[in-house]
């Protein structure tokens, strides 16, 4: 029987797994976010600081939506979701990540990520 | 150029659709290895199309995996119709690239001499979770948050097409000492 794989296999193999693994690095060494920005329809609905533990609920087109905060991470709980995917993406903090639940309509995600902290936009941010 | 003539190809062609369907149903039945992250076995018969009959063979098996996939489903038209489709989409026009990456021989003699299965599956893959954010990030959710989460889709892809790639191997090894193909040597 002849070889599974060949040179330029493990090429393509070993190349595009460094060029995830690269990328994984760049988009993880960011700033941990100050805040959960939780958006339903494109309209913001609540927004929670990340610097103490809390719980807050909102609701989603399928039902109620659990928003938690603990240890300066955010995550969603759904419970009438098809796939509770948003639940099984589990907790996020950096800035610029997000989490979400589709056919509830909710979209939580980490702000922070637009502008460093002596950027103008970064006061304009918080007073609005 | 194709190892099958006309009737045969049509027939291997209507026997891997069919496999993939099959599969992909199987897939959507079982429950999930993982948020946003499915093995895609069904894809391992479109590679096999591609080394076995061509680019345009591989496309028609995606294209009717996905589209008699979703009937049966009930997904037709809706927004996971939309993503296999651009996924789909991007698979097949990575396979259609591999077709030209021609350095040495393959372990299997077929189009694309250079990459193999597994190589190609790889490629594929990625082109396949790539394009399916690319879906996602334009037409559901909109924020670009969605890019942060794409490492790990893409060393799901990794895995998968290499997975997908060694099984599309060793069916390609069957075929080739199948009495299906030896008729046409």
């Amino acid at each position: 029987m002849r070889r599974a794989t060949n040179r330029a296999d493990r090429q393509v193999m070993v190349g595009s797994l460094l060029m995830i693994v690269g990328l994984a690095i760049y988009l993880f060494l960011r700033p941990a976010g100050q805040q959960a920005v939780v958006q339903r329809d494109d309209q913001t609905v609540l927004t929670l600081s990340l610097s103490h533990d809390q719980q807050q609920e909102v609701a989603g087109r399928l039902g109620p939506v659990v928003i938690q905060v603990q240890g300066g991470r955010v995550r969603l709980l759904e419970y009438a979701s098809p796939r509770l995917i948003g639940t099984r993406s589990g907790w996020i903090a950096s800035a610029g990540a997000m989490v979400a639940c589709v056919p509830c309509g909710i979209l939580v995600r980490v702000a922070g990520e637009e502008a460093p902290q002596s950027s103008p936009d970064h006061f304009d941010g918080i007073a609005r | 150029m194709s190892l099958l003539s006309q009737p045969r190809t049509e027939l291997l062609i209507a026997y891997l659709a069919a496999a993939a369907v099959g599969t992909h149903l199987l897939e959507a039945a079982l429950p999930g290895l993982g948020p946003w992250f499915k093995p895609g076995l069904a894809n391992t018969f479109t590679l096999v199309a591609f080394f076995q009959m061509g680019w345009r063979a591989a496309a028609g098996v995606a294209l009717i995996r996905v589209l008699v996939g979703a009937m049966a489903l009930g997904t037709l038209f809706s927004p996971t119709f939309f993503l296999s489709l651009f996924g789909a989409t991007g698979a097949v026009l990575a396979l259609g690239l591999a077709c030209g990456w021609r350095t040495e021989k393959t372990a299997v003699a077929l189009p694309g001499d250079g990459l193999g299965p597994v190589g190609v599956s790889i490629l594929a893959s990625l082109a396949h979770i790539v394009c399916q954010v690319l879906a996602a990030w334009l037409f559901i959710i909109g924020h670009s948050g969605i890019f942060l989460a794409l490492p790990w889709f893409l060393l799901g892809s990794w895995l998968t097409g290499i997975v997908n790639g060694l099984l599309a191997f060793l069916i390609l090894e069957r075929l080739t000492h199948s009495h299906f193909l030896a008729g046409q040597r």
